[in-house]
């Protein structure tokens, strides 16, 4: 792994070691550590809601998350990391504002959440979802942009390009791994 | 209401929160579940010559294969009552498990001689009352898991509902296997899969309602 991609992941570790130690100390009733703890998070919320769904919504989403913490923070298990626990409840929460249909639709611009930066710092490699694209050939792109980006099921993808589901099934599968490999090859 | 209010209040009203247990959650379901049976044997819906009928070639296939489901269906819902515990790669492992025993079912049944035979071997006003009873048995899980579910953090709201159902129908139905005269093994495919089917779909079309958060 390069530098820079070392520094980033010990920032992670260290992020989530405070949060974990924050969420610890709110389970035991620290209300300062809690305050801190849902400041934080919601700035990490806000960052993350606001690469998935439109602007407008964004701090309903934030409010419901941060309720939802609080209200199910029993589910969480002091041995485990945070991060994944607080990620899966605001994943709840997104899904379930889209299921409700007050959001139907995922703007187009936030096609660099197919490689989501979970920070703010990260955000600047999001471009590099779009040269990581480029690599491949313009039918697997295309395929990729309508599954994965449009949010068109396989069947859908497949009619619009022209081919059967089966071979659209595993035009997806071998572009994401090349694109798996490509990013492989630019970490080393 | 502001995020800063709003955060400014739930940090003033804190109190200190004891963590979910899985052992405490799955102890409360067993507990219930296993009520059933001395329950079964007071009212005197157990069969008599129960030693007798523990010999049955049946009788092993039937308590094990749905003892099984139960149990490994009960321990991944309750698992799924946490938000970062996926059922989906296990639910897989647990329809592995279903099959075989409905397989192992089906060679014991054999293939019937006729179509006279096939419903005679079915009896179905009988079918249709064990049906009944295998869904009535299920409720107290059901609504132990489901309540239970409700106070978690379930993030699959189609996984986690199926699996309280199977779990639910499996120990209802294993329950019922102490109150069924019957071990056609035609007759328990069909009439136990009528009753569990039942209670699957109840739990996947009612539930998730009940355990949104």
């Amino acid at each position: 792994m390069n530098v820079p991609g070392e520094r980033r992941a010990a920032q992670r570790q260290d992020l989530e070691e405070r949060l974990r130690l924050l969420m610890i100390r709110s389970l035991e009733g620290d209300s300062r550590a809690y305050h801190q703890l849902l400041g934080e998070l919601s700035r990490y919320l806000r960052g993350y809601f606001a690469r998935r769904i439109g602007a407008s919504e964004v701090e309903d989403l934030v409010q419901d998350t941060i309720l939802a913490v609080h209200l199910k923070r029993g589910t969480y298990d002091r041995a485990l990391p945070f991060t994944p626990w607080a990620y899966a409840v605001a994943r709840y929460k997104l899904i379930d504002r889209l299921r409700r249909g007050r959001s139907p639709h995922v703007p187009l611009q936030d096609a660099g959440d197919l490689l989501a930066p979970e920070s703010a710092e990260e955000s600047a490699v999001s471009g590099d979802v779009a040269r990581l694209l480029e690599r491949l050939p313009t039918r697997q792109r295309k395929l990729i942009e309508d599954v994965k980006l449009q949010g068109l099921s396989i069947e859908e993808a497949a009619r619009k390009r022209g081919v059967t589901a089966v071979s659209a099934r595993v035009m997806l599968h071998r572009s994401l791994k090349r694109l798996i490999q490509a990013v492989g090859v630019e970490d080393r | 209401m502001k995020l800063d209010s709003l955060i400014e209040r739930l940090a003033e009203d804190l109190a200190p929160v004891r963590p979910r247990r899985f052992w405490v959650d799955a102890s409360i379901i067993a507990l219930i579940a296993a009520l059933e049976l001395p329950l079964l044997f007071a009212v005197g819906n157990a069969q008599p010559g129960m030693r007798r009928m523990l010999t049955e070639p049946t009788m092993g296939w039937r308590l094990g294969s749905l003892g099984l489901i139960a149990l490994v269906s009960g321990f991944l819902a309750i698992r799924s009552f946490y938000p970062t515990y996926s059922a989906q790669r296990p639910l897989r492992w647990l329809t592995l498990i279903i099959a075989i025993c409905v397989a192992y079912g089906m060679v014991m049944a054999g293939s019937p001689a006729s179509v006279a035979s096939v419903i005679h071997r079915l009896n179905w006003p009988s079918g249709v009352d064990c049906a009944f009873k295998i869904v009535l048995l299920s409720i107290p899980p059901l609504i132990g898991l489901a309540v239970l579910g409700r106070s978690g953090a379930p993030t699959d709201l189609r996984r986690t509902p199926l699996l309280i159902g199977v779990a639910a129908a499996a120990w209802g139905a294993f329950v019922f296997v102490f109150d069924c005269p019957f071990d056609d093994p035609l007759y328990i495919l069909v009439w136990y899969g009528l009753g569990c089917g039942i209670v699957m779909l109840l739990a996947r079309l009612l539930l998730p309602r009940f355990v949104r958060w």
